[in-house]
Order: C-alpha cells, then sequence, then structure tokens
C-alpha cells in the first residue's frame, strides 16, 4: 500500500515537473523566436535602433549589436544552451532600449494608439520574459548544454 | 530535505512572479477598455452574429483574469481563462475569417510607417501564450496563495 501511495506522488511530481518544463519551453521559444523576427527586420534595413542611436549622439555602428543580443542570445535560449545566459544578454538589450527609446519620449507613460493598452507591452513583454527565462532557465525541453547557467 | 536548493527555488518563484505580474497587469488594461466602451469586442462578435453583450465575458476573462495572475489567487484559472480569450480573439479577429484580415502571416510596420518591424501577431502571441505558462507553471510562493491546485 505504501509502495502505491510513493509511486503516485512520485507520479505527480512528474507531471508537474512536466508541466514545469513545457511551460519554460513556452516562454523562452515564444519570447526568442519573436526578438528573432525583430532582428531579421534590423539586418534587413530597420532604422529605429540607428536613429535612436543618432538621437543619443552614439555610433550608429553599434546597431549591429543587435546580431549578438537579440541575434544570436536568443538562438542560445531557444536551443537550451546557456540559455540563462542568453536570456541576460536580451534583457541587458531590453533594458538599454527602454533607457534610450521609451522612457525619455514618454512613452512608457502613454496608451497604444489605438487606446487599448499601454503603448509599450510589447517591448516589455521582451524585457520580462527575458527576465523570467533568465530566473527560470531552460527546463529539460532542450540541448540542455550550460549546467547551471541554462 | 529538499533536494532543490533554496536559491533555485527562489528564483524560480522570482520568474513565476515576473511572468505573471507582467502578463496580469497588462491584459487588465484591455479589460478596463472593454468596461470604458472600447468597441473593438463588440463589433467582433457582432460579426461572427452573436450578441455584443457577450463582451463582459472578454471582460471576466482579461479583467478577472489578470486580477487572478497578478494577486496569485486562482492564478491559473485565470492564466487558463485568458489563453482561451486570445484563442477566441485571434480567430475571431485574425485569421480571416468574418471579413476580418487574415494576420497569422504578417509582419507590422514600425512606428515610423517605412519599415516592417516585427511579427503582426506578437502581442497577441504573448498573451496567449504567456498565460498558458502561467497555467502551467502556477502562481509560485509571492502571491496570496489562494486557490489550492489551481494557483
Amino acid at each position: 500500500m505504501s509502495t502505491t501511495t510513493i509511486g503516485t506522488a512520485h507520479g505527480a511530481d512528474a507531471i508537474a515537473a512536466t508541466r514545469e518544463d513545457i511551460a519554460k519551453a513556452i516562454v523562452r521559444i515564444t519570447v526568442s523566436a519573436l526578438i528573432l523576427l525583430h532582428t531579421w527586420a534590423v539586418i534587413n534595413g530597420e532604422q529605429a535602433i540607428r536613429d535612436t542611436l543618432m538621437r543619443w549622439d552614439l555610433p550608429v555602428g553599434l546597431a549591429w549589436t543587435a546580431v549578438i543580443f537579440e541575434g544570436i542570445a536568443p538562438i542560445m535560449v531557444i536551443l537550451g544552451v546557456y540559455a540563462r545566459i542568453g536570456a541576460a544578454m536580451m534583457t541587458f538589450w531590453m533594458v538599454m532600449a527602454f533607457l534610450l527609446a521609451h522612457i525619455d519620449t514618454g512613452h512608457i507613460f502613454q496608451l497604444a494608439q489605438s487606446g487599448v493598452g499601454w503603448r509599450v507591452e510589447g517591448p516589455f513583454f521582451f524585457l520580462a520574459l527575458s527576465f523570467a527565462v533568465f530566473l527560470q532557465g531552460a527546463g529539460r525541453f532542450g540541448l540542455n548544454i550550460g549546467g547551471k547557467w541554462n | 530535505m529538499s533536494a532543490v536548493p533554496a536559491q533555485k527555488t527562489n528564483a524560480e518563484d522570482l520568474g513565476k512572479l515576473v511572468l505573471r505580474v507582467t502578463v496580469g497587469s497588462m491584459i487588465i488594461f484591455h479589460g478596463l477598455a472593454v468596461l470604458t466602451g472600447d468597441p473593438g469586442i463588440p463589433a467582433r462578435l457582432v460579426a461572427w452574429g452573436l450578441p455584443a453583450e457577450l463582451k463582459w465575458l472578454g471582460f471576466l476573462a482579461e479583467f478577472g483574469g489578470g486580477v487572478a495572475m497578478v494577486l496569485g489567487a486562482y492564478a491559473r484559472l485565470g492564466g487558463l481563462a485568458v489563453g482561451f480569450f486570445m484563442v477566441a480573439a485571434i480567430i475571431m479577429s485574425h485569421i480571416g475569417l468574418m471579413n476580418s484580415q487574415n494576420h497569422l502571416f504578417m509582419v507590422a510596420m514600425n512606428p515610423g510607417g517605412n519599415h516592417w518591424d516585427h511579427y503582426f501577431l506578437d502581442t497577441q502571441m504573448f498573451y496567449m501564450l504567456s498565460s498558458f505558462a502561467v497555467y502551467f507553471l502556477g502562481a509560485g510562493k509571492y502571491g496570496l496563495n489562494i486557490g489550492g491546485k489551481w494557483n
């Protein structure tokens, strides 16, 4: 009888762990895949980052760091290869985006153009979910490379 | 007795908090828009031949689900409600049915309107998938901890 009880408890733990790992995979793949599409836009000539850098008198060439922070980093996160480091890089990137593009412009105090929802909810999702991945790690559905940094 | 280091569980619970407060707090704004007369949801309901009053179901899911996630009270239930609401929203408004545009394979323009910038449905995907993630993850320890297995 006791064996059955222990087995059931372990089964419940395993199910709970699997659900958590599914959620971690959902979050890390969502945030990374969506930020990758933005990087693809930058590579193909989207000017927003360059415009922001010029506005702050920073070298426009810094825009290419997007390839690292929102190109390589999300691939690490998707694959589960040093995912926490990748997520930390994405978090840093989005913090910089808020500091350079969304605070002094007042975006953080505005509603979306449609009047429904916060103006920067998209960027904030990128920031917060990247930070959540950093805190939670990749879970087991990935390549699992990087030890505690995954 | 637990084999899981306390530091790890603290970080994981903090991650759960960040996730559910983010999605919960921002969806509350969309719920409030229903309350203040935004025509978006009623218009789509009417386009589908449904009563506009069903918007209150949307309000319940968005506002109630959002509050549940933020507080950590029946957070899984809130995540499930918002997740299914977003599934319905995407089907009813974004895949080309009943006079809606099909946004599934579209990109959106940047604020300047001079270059494509991101996936058209990125915000909707964030809401839907993050909410289902909250359902799977639960609230963690940083919250009101109300709702038993539904939290």
